[in-house]
């Protein structure tokens, strides 16, 4: 199964700046989109920036990582890049249920 | 059937027919001016299935009256093909959207599609080359082939639109969500739901052994179908054309746990 970008870095970031390895990271940014609703397969970098900043703070902090802020701006910052050099999804399920009821002229 | 079952009757499906009828355009107006299929093939499949599908087996049904299931004449033995084909159409359709929206990566979804479109269609066609469509009260294998697509396809959409739905709601929670939209899915999960029940409600007389053991059953079946038809309309109403004073209400019921959109 592939994941998202989005999901990728933020797992590179804490495997490599926090003491959690591989499998940790994944599940803690795993369970952080259940709790937002999301898919590491799907999610898009302005979604996972929103989750960074709204919900990951906590999930870290369960786990006693240090300097959550400054792990959690690091990858805001990355997302922000990557969001930049990707190109928008009009495919979505939201996307085409948003589109369903705007006026057809 | 008395008169007043039978002008609520009319009105309920007449309300269903006409409310599907202006949904079904505008999905299909809007996908011009989007370029995007999803929305034609939702416009399409509550054309098909809704409107001219259901339209032309209804008059077929009115034509040979409340004795004529067993034998029809060319116009309502024509009529009965040519709705089925209209309805199975659209419900082709209806399943093409939910494969492509919710399902669009997932080579499992794809082969359920392949198999149920294939059931339809040569449930179909092999019910019309023996006889089917003569006879209404027909039932072999063939039959069982396309009522078991017709009578239980509302649920993959409405499986698929209520785990949405409970996606959305999360979303919606930390403003990475329009209250509104997530709502739709709703809507329209609900209204699928609708649409198995009038199908249901509408259909299983079929089913009994003697035709004439639904005569104590008739009026109830009159009331509840044209309830539900109308109950299905309006969910659809609320989806697709929401009201000003329905989008207010979302966004209030929403706002005491909702945040601003982030997005």
């Amino acid at each position: 199964m592939a994941y998202a970008d989005a999901f990728t870095i933020v797992c590179d970031h804490l495997e490599r700046a926090t003491v959690l390895e591989r499998p940790a990271a994944r599940g803690t940014v795993r369970l952080a989109l259940k709790e937002a609703g999301l898919d590491p397969e799907s999610v898009t970098p302005s979604q996972m920036a929103v989750v960074t900043e709204k919900l990951l703070p906590s999930e870290l902090e369960a786990l006693r990582i240090t300097d959550v802020n400054g792990h959690c701006q690091s990858i805001r910052g990355r997302l922000k890049r990557l969001e930049s050099d990707s190109s928008s999804s009009d495919a979505s399920p939201e996307a085409v249920f948003e589109r369903l009821a705007t006026r057809s002229q | 059937m008395n008169a007043l079952t039978g002008s609520f009757f009319l009105l309920g499906t007449a309300a269903f027919v006409l409310v599907s009828l202006v949904i079904g355009v505008r999905l299909a107006m809007l996908s011009r001016r989007t370029g995007e299929n999803p929305e034609l093939y939702l416009g399409l499949g509550i054309l098909g299935t809704a409107v001219l599908g259901y339209g032309a087996i209804i008059a077929s049904v009115v034509l040979r009256g409340p004795e004529g299931t067993s034998a029809g004449t060319p116009v309502e033995v024509a009529l009965t093909g040519f709705g089925k084909l209209l309805h199975n159409m659209g419900l082709t359709l209806v399943l093409l959207f939910v494969v492509t929206v919710f399902r669009r990566n997932d080579a499992g979804a794809r082969m359920l599609f392949g198999v149920a479109v294939s059931a339809l269609w040569i449930g179909m066609v092999g019910l019309g080359a023996t006889g089917g469509f003569e006879d209404m009260t027909m039932k072999n294998v063939f039959w069982w082939m396309e009522y078991a697509v017709v009578w239980t396809y509302p649920l993959w959409g409405a499986w698929e639109s209520f785990r949405y739905h409970g996606r959305m709601k999360k979303r919606a929670r930390i403003g990475l969500a329009d209250p509104l939209v997530a709502n739709r899915f709703l809507l329209w999960g609900l209204a699928s739901m609708g649409t198995f029940a009038a199908t249901w409600l509408a259909s299983w007389p079929v089913l009994l052994p003697d035709p004439e053991m639904v005569l104590p059953f008739q009026t109830f079946n009159y009331l509840s179908t044209a309830a539900m038809g109308i109950c299905t309309v309006t969910l659809y109403s609320l989806a697709f054309l929401p009201p000003a004073w329905y989008r207010r209400w979302v966004a209030q019921a929403a706002a005491p746990t909702g945040g601003a959109r982030a997005a």
